[in-house]
């Protein structure tokens, strides 16, 4: 906070924050429903009683805070980082009357993880949640990865002049319309397009697997939602490995593939410019990172000959690859099989993907595709200026949409969130190893929870120390809003308590 | 506020539908591509490695 703070931006950061609670008590209403409908009333009464949490906060904030004024830059971002705090507290409620978690931080940290596309999670008992729960779980990770301000951008703010601050506080900074509403509302429009499809053909192979048609329709909608969102998120403890199918990894493949793409891309090809697809700098990058990743990771399992021949080898390796790179979190192995087959290559290389992540704008996490483009373009900018006269002014250019000229100030903001990045990855790993995880699966479990990822080797249990909970929690937190709302927001806190 | 309540683009009907499928398509497409490569890796890996 550049300057003092005053008592219309507090009343302001309270209205927004307000409306904010309100939509995910909204959200609510389906879960609440899908339990009246299936007959289980009690999880229904828990919905009841988050929800009135939610519209008692919610509509409190908005009375106790009356004002028409527009969010500020500051006050945005401190919606956007404070509102995630909120919501992940009230969120909870529903997870903590369930008597599935160990305790409320337990399902704090199960929320934050729906909310911030990590999958995650620490419930015990998975296999037996109620459906109304299951419903909840999986719409968190859904609504999450289009970003719940998303949510509340698209249904209540109606075109608020300052709402564009919360989006970007959320980590979506591209306008594909120029209206950010409309944005919001193109995001929504992709995603429910891609959901149709993506749940008609989960639901199709659910039935052609043997699943009953009411259990084949839900867990074709939640692995919809846990793929497209790269949430990860399973109605099974087995995640995808229950299901036993090649047909079923290839449809969730294509699902959080395209999920991972930035939706600026999705609406390029959508609007006709299909060959965006092919020239963007995050797609190039994604290929060839994963690539890599693939190659390195099944060098490591050729070695080891945990798998036959090829065909196996490239099943297991190319699943967790393309699921850590685009930081889903689905997974066709057990959690402990990277440790005690994949081995510390094996792990290296699922590592390295979930640390870059996919695309920016989009619902995955991580470094980001783009900022991997434009550091490489930076080096090669770096060798054809020393390479060429004194004299002659070297031009990089790099294409994202449309073609863009490489220039200083991009390049020290990636750079700065690619630092960022890579000391909250390094930080988690010191306090895994703090706790007496070896190196490279305090790597791995840090990594995956700061990229939002949630393929898990086994640390992420509810017996992992309370400390290690709350730093993963706000690991998601920081990593899914790429950290300067994070930092808008303690600047706020702290320019409060020395206001006073 | 005039602006807001003229139709949005994208929501207006004209053969859009058959654009947003061909996107899907494409991106798919997409998906398949790197599969192939995906297995074309594993396939000289195990050739490799023998």
């Amino acid at each position: 906070m550049s300057r003092r703070l005053n008592r219309d931006d507090h009343v302001v950061v309270g209205a927004y924050t307000g409306k904010i609670v309100v939509g995910v008590g909204v959200l609510m209403a389906v879960p609440f429903i899908s339990s009246l409908l299936l007959r289980e009333w009690d999880t229904a009464l828990d919905f009841v009683i988050g929800m009135s949490a939610c519209f008692i906060v919610g509509f409190g904030l908005q009375v106790a805070f009356r004002t028409k004024r527009e969010l500020s830059w500051n006050t945005g971002l401190v919606v956007a980082s404070g509102s995630w705090l909120l919501l992940t507290v009230l969120g909870a409620i529903p997870h903590w009357l369930s008597g599935h978690m160990g305790s409320f931080l337990d399902a704090m940290f199960d929320v934050m993880s729906g909310y911030t596309t990590t999958g995650l999670y620490l419930m015990q008992d998975l296999d037996h949640i109620s459906y109304g729960l299951n419903m909840w779980r999986h719409l968190l990770t859904y609504a999450g990865g289009q970003g719940v301000v998303v949510v509340a951008l698209t249904f209540l703010f109606r075109g608020a002049a300052g709402a564009y601050t919360v989006y970007v506080g959320e980590g979506k900074d591209e306008r594909l319309l120029p209206n950010v509403v409309q944005t919001a509302r193109a995001i929504w429009l992709v995603s429910l397009v891609w959901l149709g499809v993506g749940w008609v053909a989960l639901t199709g192979v659910s039935l052609w697997l043997g699943q009953e048609p009411g259990r084949a329709v839900l867990h074709g909608l939640w692995i919809f939602m846990g793929g497209w969102s790269t949430g990860g998120f399973a109605p099974q403890s087995f995640n995808t490995v229950y299901y036993h199918s090649i047909v079923f990894e290839i449809v969730t493949i294509v699902v959080f593939v395209a999920g991972s793409f930035n939706f600026a891309l999705h609406w390029a090809v959508w609007s006709g410019r299909r060959d965006e697809i092919r020239r963007n700098i995050e797609t190039m990058s994604f290929a060839i990172t994963l690539t890599a990743t693939v190659a390195l990771a099944t060098w490591a399992l050729g070695r080891a000959g945990i798998y036959p021949d090829a065909v196996a080898l490239f099943r297991k390796a190319f699943y967790q690859l393309a699921s850590g790179h685009t930081t889903t979190g689905f997974g066709t192995i057990y959690s402990r099989a990277f440790v005690t087959q994949w081995g510390p290559v094996g792990m290296l290389a699922v590592t390295i993907a979930m640390a870059i992540g996919a695309s920016a704008c989009s619902t995955a996490g991580g470094i980001k595709g783009l900022r991997i483009g434009v550091i490489t373009k930076t080096f090669i900018h770096e060798v054809r200026t020393v390479l060429s006269p004194p004299s002659a002014v070297v031009v990089e250019r790099y294409h994202h949409v449309r073609d863009t000229i490489l220039e200083g100030s991009v390049v020290r903001s990636v750079l700065l969130i690619t630092v960022a990045y890579m000391t909250m990855y390094g930080l988690l790993t010191i306090l895994g190893m703090v706790y007496g995880y070896d190196a490279s699966q305090a790597l791995f479990e840090g990594v995956s929870a700061a990229s939002n990822t949630g393929l898990s080797c086994g640390v992420t249990a509810p017996s992992m120390p309370g400390v290690m909970k709350f730093v993963y929690l706000l690991a998601m937190w920081l990593g899914r809003l790429e950290f300067m709302s994070v930092f808008a927001l303690v600047g706020y806190v702290v320019a409060a308590v020395r206001g006073r | 506020m005039a602006e807001q309540r003229r139709p949005i683009p994208y929501l207006t009907p004209r053969g859009r539908w058959s654009q947003y499928f061909a996107g899907i398509a494409v991106e798919t497409l997409y998906v398949f591509a790197l599969c192939a490569a995906g297995f074309v890796i594993a396939v000289i890996v195990m050739w490799t490695l023998g």
